[in-house]
């Protein structure tokens, strides 16, 4: 059995790897979940738990070799199992919906590119969850090799859904000329 | 990951026009990871790509903000740390840490304080349900238990919502949970049998750990429930069953269950002690999700790749599941799991029928001749599912079910990709191989490719170590057909990924 000085020691060096990851990715964790779908509230209570499971399997001893994309991998999975049958089907968040609309009432609309976003809605609607998926977390700033291990495929397949997301974007950029 | 110089514009275009070799697009996008320069080129030439991001900052600097302050971490963290060393501390601040950790905590406390004398098996139980508790995920609306008392087994569903509709035996076994105050909503979880445990001032508790299980019995005097069993599965923690003996010696076993398909009823029962499943729901399921089910109850077991389970469909409809060498444990787990689904019959082999369990390897011929066997028993799994259910069978299936078949086809392609490169490196000990592309034949189904390579290599392998030493030329042909395998693998996994 290690000292107790050792074990402690060792408990305030995960707590400081998990601060560390906190503090740099609960935001984008926060917003991806948004995006997912799911209400401001519960998105920042499935963030704090999936810190807090981090935290617990890395006291256990889990070999995580990216804790960020761990922690977005938990997150994902809770925030997807907490949405109801039809909020997963469509997979389209409300939160994202109501900031576009949020834009038409804006006065200041001519100085931003109101036009990009008029079809973007449409355009993300169009989307698969998993090429939405890719490009959020890619927007998030995470790794392509990071993407591969949120949603459990090869980085190759992420490069297969993005390449049918953007295939889905053209579309909508090329209307918009 | 081998670095490349910086791509061409066609290179970089083609990323997004066409379809490139999958080594080629990894190699791409991990170029792209790590320079800066590229990715804006990317942006350049596909214009698209540039505008979503741009729409995503516009968006994203609008998006609602967190309702609260951010948690501590720091404290929420040291909060658990005080659960796990079973520190009496009742004070600090709560913030946002979920309700289960602090009723653990007070479950540790109360177990260090009623019973130092047997305080270790108090925290090793305790110790057990705060991380089965953590590991446990959430279940889905279609989590279903099977619940068997003397006198009936029904089905209900794993969480109760206050709308469930509710058969009359199920009112009778709520009402006498609720007088023990015990959670009946969900009353298979680590968290509702902890939160029990801690109301009970006077009890005794044993943790018993064996055939990959862990069980947890809490004898309590002076309440409605005289014991109570929680058995986890030691791997990954999740509840496997639950016993409750109440006062007047009346039980109730309750556990886990397939999931019911979407549009399934969520409650019904079935009256008496039937060794097989009882039909769940007026509305029939078809053959193709009965089998689903099954072979995903035999998966969730872990077992089905490497311990031969047979899955047959009977002219009839019946489904008939016929282990040839699972543990006593094992079986009775097996049983539990195919409870619920309508005409599953499982047969116990003949002694002949019977097989031996594999010896455990010990030396490097051991390890190729297990590996080679690994692949080939995954291969034949992802034939049988391919041939069970071919596209126009998957397309009746409910969405449910196509999501837990693709899950399961992913999570076996992927395990079988891991079991080749094992095989690989195990192979090098004795003499390096050269792998390289190999010609991948078109028309075929790639299942039936995958499997008769995985066959061949199979037989090469053992022929190999077991037979007869093996020539240059041996290795060699064993080198070609283990790229072949390697190339189907990863063909099937991008297959059923997509």
């Amino acid at each position: 059995m290690p000292p107790v000085s050792d074990d402690l020691s060792q408990t305030a060096a995960v707590q400081h790897r998990v601060a560390d990851v906190y503090s740099a990715a609960r935001d984008g964790v926060f917003r991806y979940l948004l995006a997912l779908g799911l209400d401001a509230a519960r998105a920042q209570e499935v963030t704090q738990d999936a810190f807090l499971r981090l935290y617990v399997a890395l006291r256990d001893g889990a070999a995580i070799e990216d804790a960020k994309a761990w922690v977005y991998r938990v997150a994902r999975n809770a925030g997807i199992d907490s949405l109801d049958r039809n909020d997963r089907e469509s997979q389209y968040s409300a939160a994202i919906a109501d900031t576009i609309a949020s834009f038409a009432k804006d006065p200041e609309q001519e100085l931003i590119e109101k036009e990009w976003l008029e079809g973007f809605q449409d355009a993300m609607e169009n989307l698969s969850p998993q090429q939405r998926a890719c490009l959020e977390l890619r927007g998030q700033g995470l790794q392509y090799w990071q993407i591969a291990e949120v949603l459990q495929v090869r980085t190759s397949t992420v490069g297969e859904f993005l390449r049918r997301g953007i295939k889905q974007l053209k579309r909508w950029n090329e209307c918009r000329k | 990951m081998p670095e490349i110089e910086h791509p061409t514009e066609e290179l970089l275009s083609a990323l997004f026009e066409e379809q490139l070799p999958a080594a080629e697009v990894e190699n791409l996008l991990a170029h792209l990871d790590s320079c800066r320069i590229c990715e804006q080129r990317l942006g350049l030439i596909e214009p698209a790509f540039a505008r979503y991001q741009r729409c995503r900052e516009l968006i994203g600097a609008r998006l609602p903000k967190p309702p609260r302050p951010w948690g501590n971490i720091v404290a929420e963290m040291q909060e658990v740390e005080r659960a796990r060393r079973a520190v009496p501390t009742l004070g600090g601040k709560r913030g946002t840490v979920p309700r289960w950790i602090g009723a653990l905590a007070a479950a540790i406390l109360l177990g260090a304080i009623l019973f130092w004398p047997q305080r270790s098996t108090e925290l090793r139980a305790d110790t057990l349900l705060l991380k089965a508790t953590s590991k446990t995920p959430r279940r889905s609306a279609n989590s279903r238990l099977t619940v068997r008392t003397p006198m009936s087994t029904f089905l209900r569903p794993a969480v109760l919502s206050g709308t469930t509709s509710e058969a009359q035996e199920m009112g009778a076994i709520r009402m006498r949970f609720a007088a023990a105050h015990y959670d009946w909503s969900d009353p298979l979880s680590a968290g509702t049998y902890a939160n029990w445990r801690a109301q009970i001032a006077h009890r005794t508790v044993e943790v018993s750990e064996h055939d990959g299980l862990s069980t947890i019995r809490t004898v309590a005097s002076g309440g409605a429930i005289t014991e109570a069993s929680l058995t986890l599965d030691a791997t990954n923690l999740s509840p496997v069953n639950a016993r409750f003996v109440f006062s007047a010696q009346d039980w109730v076993e309750i556990a886990a269950a397939p999931d019911a398909p979407v549009d399934s009823r969520p409650l019904a029962s079935a009256p008496g002690d039937a060794p097989t499943a009882q039909p769940e729901s007026k509305a029939e399921q078809s053959v193709a999700e009965r089998e689903l089910m099954t072979r995903l109850a035999v998966d969730r077991l872990g077992a089905g790749a490497g311990e031969p389970i047979d899955v047959n469909v009977e002219p009839d409809g019946r489904i008939v599941v016929t282990p040839y060498r699972l543990g006593k444990q094992r079986e009775i787990q097996l049983r539990a799991s195919l409870q619920g689904i309508e005409r599953v019959t499982v047969r116990s082999p003949e002694p002949s029928e019977r097989q031996e369990e594999f010896p455990t390897s010990l030396a490097g011929a051991d390890l190729a001749i297990d590996a080679s066997n690994a692949i080939a028993s995954r291969a034949h799994l992802l034939s049988q599912l391919a041939e069970s259910f071919p596209a126009e069978t998957e397309a009746e299936l409910t969405p449910a079910s196509r999501r837990d078949l693709r899950d399961m086809r992913v999570r076996h392609a992927r395990a079988l990709e891991g079991d080749i490169d094992t095989l690989v490196r195990v192979l090098a000990r004795t003499r390096p191989l050269r792998l390289s592309m190999s010609e991948l034949p078109d028309g075929d189904p790639v299942h039936k490719a995958l499997l008769e390579s995985a066959v061949a290599v199979n037989r090469m392998v053992a022929s190999l170590y077991a037979e007869k030493p093996g020539d240059a030329s041996a290795w060699q042909r064993l080198g070609e057909e283990l790229s072949r395998l390697r190339d189907l693998a990863r063909r099937y996994s991008q297959e059923v990924e997509r």
